[in-house]
């Protein structure tokens, strides 16, 4: 059991202000998931975190505790790396048993966790190997269970699936929240770059952009009320569609957000007409490329889709999923 | 696969220089051992490069007398061999003849005719008859001159001479004694470094860096003397006699050390960073980083300064006579090589065994450390791998 406060913190390198003043509450065994473009701080911050990093200003309390200088082995956290970070001459069992070989333990009960970890992770007949005669998710696992073997309080994960192809990525995300679900006291870090992962892991998100925290919510939170036009556009998959002009201003706004899933067709003339410039049929669903004069939109028919090819379509977004956006791109209320 | 066969004007040109290059090293080594292996008087006598072929000897013999005559038919007949007896050479008689103007008169296998109506039947394997029309009155046989061709050969002799009598093997024992801890010291000391300048925070780690690779480019002759008498005055000080083992030990240390921790540095810092900061959040503090994560994937490079350190040690001279005596116990190899130039110029048997005796041992630690040029102990950790 441990939560995680982050006050006002700040990260610079040099002249570099990477991190600005965050502030967050992370409770005792959440699944969260900081999420944002490359190079938005969400690494450092889960460095600074971990204390691999030293904080600039603000005050980082782990188990309401500060840690501000406490070492990372001090901090009872576990960490998996985005590039597992095996050690290549050690075996698999020398790996997982490496932090409590440096605690100390006695050789029998390092034996005893490395191997009940092992069976808890299915590398039983593994642990004799080297990382380098691993696949790809079985170092995965390593690593995880590097993590366990501890018994840390908190995992942070940096970026632990981009290594891995897209069949195994699936596997590897379920198998993460299986491993949140056997261990619901431990709170777990995990930072990436793809909105997928975060969807379908976090409990809550933390959206990151350029060293600020932009918006804190569960993933259903940051679906139907983004905040803001970079939240909206970064949750969700085919992107949000952003309509200026017009159809805008005629609702107050000056950009309104409307998700491909949330239009409908209209025999008559709309303000949003346009020609059907390309069509992606995927059996569940079909992905319609509209142009029209505001850009291209993207709409999504469930199914297959009768429109052809440079038909001309009338779209009408559905009015209560309308997203509005002021001229500051934040969500007017 | 094809890639590999294809005809480019540039890979042409590569393999020649490669080629050209092995047959620079090659030969002359090769020349060298052949010769240490040969006899003395064959050195003298001919190229190494002949000592695969037979060479023709002229050598003499002397047949039975009266004693050994076997009368039959009237004739009498003397037979033996010109191999038996004392100077018994395993040979081939190639041709004979029983004037030593003329030693190749008469082919092996034909019937000679001399003056009294004798003839001598020479076989190449060195069996002779000789028959004669009147019964033989001398107590020993005439003299035959013939050409015997022998196979190469072979001894051990010059290294067994070199290695017991002329010293080679003390001087051996000596290069091994300054090379082994010359070699091991600084590898001891500069890993610590490496590690230290590569990871660990410390203040003006790059200026100490910057002096490093600044020291790489000080010469040895410059420093020697004043390192010479640095170490005089701290050993009188210290009661500790000027030339002794632990002196060149020092002074091989200091002049490899730079190099050491810039080799070593260099490759530490090329260690993925993911790896050291896992083993922090481990709880591993430094010095276990060090031995247990980062030691242990450094040896490639730690053999390869190896074999730059041996190798320099070894061969080294100047350092070795500066720091050490010119006695039979503090003499190193080159020492010793240099001196037997000098002293055995003359004698090739022995100058050519000790060169090959003094190229052994580098070529030893070369063989068997080479792989750790080439092989990627990385392979697994990371991404791709």
């Amino acid at each position: 059991m441990a939560n995680i406060k982050l006050t006002n913190i700040n990260k610079s390198y040099g002249a570099h202000h990477i991190i600005k003043d965050v502030s967050l509450d992370i409770k005792s065994g959440e699944f969260i998931v900081f999420v944002g473009p490359s190079g938005c701080g969400k690494s450092t911050l889960l460095r600074s975190i971990s204390g691999l990093d030293q904080v600039t200003s603000g005050t980082l309390e782990i188990d309401n505790a500060v840690v501000n200088d406490v070492p990372p082995s001090k901090r009872g956290i576990a960490m998996v790396f985005q590039s597992y970070a095996l050690y290549p001459h050690m075996s698999v069992f020398e790996n997982i048993g490496f932090a409590l070989e440096n605690q100390g333990l006695p050789r029998a009960e390092i034996k005893k966790k490395v191997e009940a970890v092992g069976e808890m992770l299915q590398l039983t007949s593994y642990l004799a190997r080297l990382p380098k005669a691993l696949s790809g998710g079985q170092r995965q696992r390593v690593a995880i269970g590097r993590a366990i073997v501890r018994g840390a309080k908190v995992f942070l994960f940096d970026e632990p699936l981009s290594n891995l192809d897209a069949a195994l990525r699936v596997q590897m995300r379920m198998e993460i929240a299986k491993l949140k679900r056997d261990l619901p006291n431990t709170t777990m870090v995990y930072v990436t770059h793809d909105q997928v992962e975060a969807m379908t892991m976090a409990d809550r998100i933390v959206m990151l952009q350029a060293g600020r925290v932009m918006q804190v919510g569960t993933p259903m939170e940051l679906y139907e009320n983004p905040n803001s036009v970079f939240v909206a556009g970064f949750i969700g998959s085919p992107k949000m569609n952003f309509i200026t002009g017009a159809p805008a201003e005629k609702l107050k706004a000056k950009t309104i957000g409307v998700r491909p899933e949330h239009f409908e067709f209209s025999k008559t003339a709309t303000d949003i007409s346009g020609t059907l410039d390309y069509t992606e049929v995927l059996g569940s669903d079909s992905f319609l490329y509209v142009s029209t004069p505001t850009g291209m939109l993207t709409v999504r028919e469930p199914g297959r889709t009768q429109y052809k090819t440079g038909q001309k379509l009338n779209l009408k977004p559905i009015a209560e999923h309308v997203h509005r956006f002021g001229p500051d791109d934040l969500r007017l209320k | 696969m094809f890639k590999k066969f294809s005809l480019e004007p540039s890979r042409i040109a590569l393999n020649l220089a490669v080629l050209l290059i092995i047959a620079l090293w090659t030969f002359p080594t090769a020349g060298l051992l052949i010769s240490s292996l040969r006899d003395k008087n064959d050195i003298a006598a001919s190229g190494w490069w002949t000592a695969l072929a037979s060479a023709d000897v002229n050598k003499k013999g002397r047949l039975k007398g009266m004693a050994d005559q076997i009368e039959k038919d009237g004739k009498f007949t003397v037979s033996g061999n010109l191999f038996e007896g004392a100077d018994a050479v395993s040979g081939k008689v190639s041709a004979f003849g029983t004037k030593v103007q003329a030693p190749g008169a008469n082919a092996a296998g034909s019937t000679a005719t001399l003056e009294n109506g004798q003839t001598l039947l020479v076989n190449a394997d060195g069996s002779y008859v000789l028959t004669s029309p009147t019964a033989l009155t001398e107590d020993s046989g005439g003299r035959v001159f013939y050409i015997s061709s022998q196979p190469p050969r072979f001894t051990l002799e010059n290294y067994q001479t070199v290695l017991f009598s002329e010293g080679i093997g003390r001087s051996f024992i000596n290069s091994l004694t300054v090379t082994i801890p010359a070699t091991i010291i600084p590898i001891l000391i500069a890993a610590f470094a490496a590690y230290a300048l590569a990871w660990m925070k410390l203040p003006f780690r790059g200026l100490i860096i910057a002096i490093i690779v600044g020291l790489l480019v000080v010469p040895l002759q410059m420093s020697l003397i004043p390192l010479l008498k640095l170490y005089n005055a701290a050993g009188t000080f210290m009661g500790v006699p000027s030339k002794t083992y632990l002196g060149v030990w020092l002074a091989h240390t200091g002049f490899g050390l730079p190099f050491a921790i810039y080799l070593l540095r260099s490759y530490i810092a090329g260690l993925p960073k993911d790896l050291i900061e896992s083993a922090q959040i481990d709880g591993a503090n430094d010095f276990k980083i060090f031995r247990r994560v980062v030691l242990p994937l450094c040896f490639p490079a730690l053999a390869s300064f190896a074999i730059f350190q041996f190798l320099w040690v070894w061969n080294d001279l100047l350092v070795a006579i500066v720091f050490l005596g010119s006695g039979p116990d503090q003499l190193v190899l080159t020492g010793k090589l240099n001196a037997l130039l000098g002293s055995r110029g003359g004698n090739w048997e022995i100058l050519t065994a000790s060169a090959f005796v003094t190229i052994i041992v580098p070529l030893t630690v070369f063989f068997s450390l080479q792989r750790y040029f080439v092989r990627g102990l990385l392979a697994g950790s990371v991404k791709g791998g």
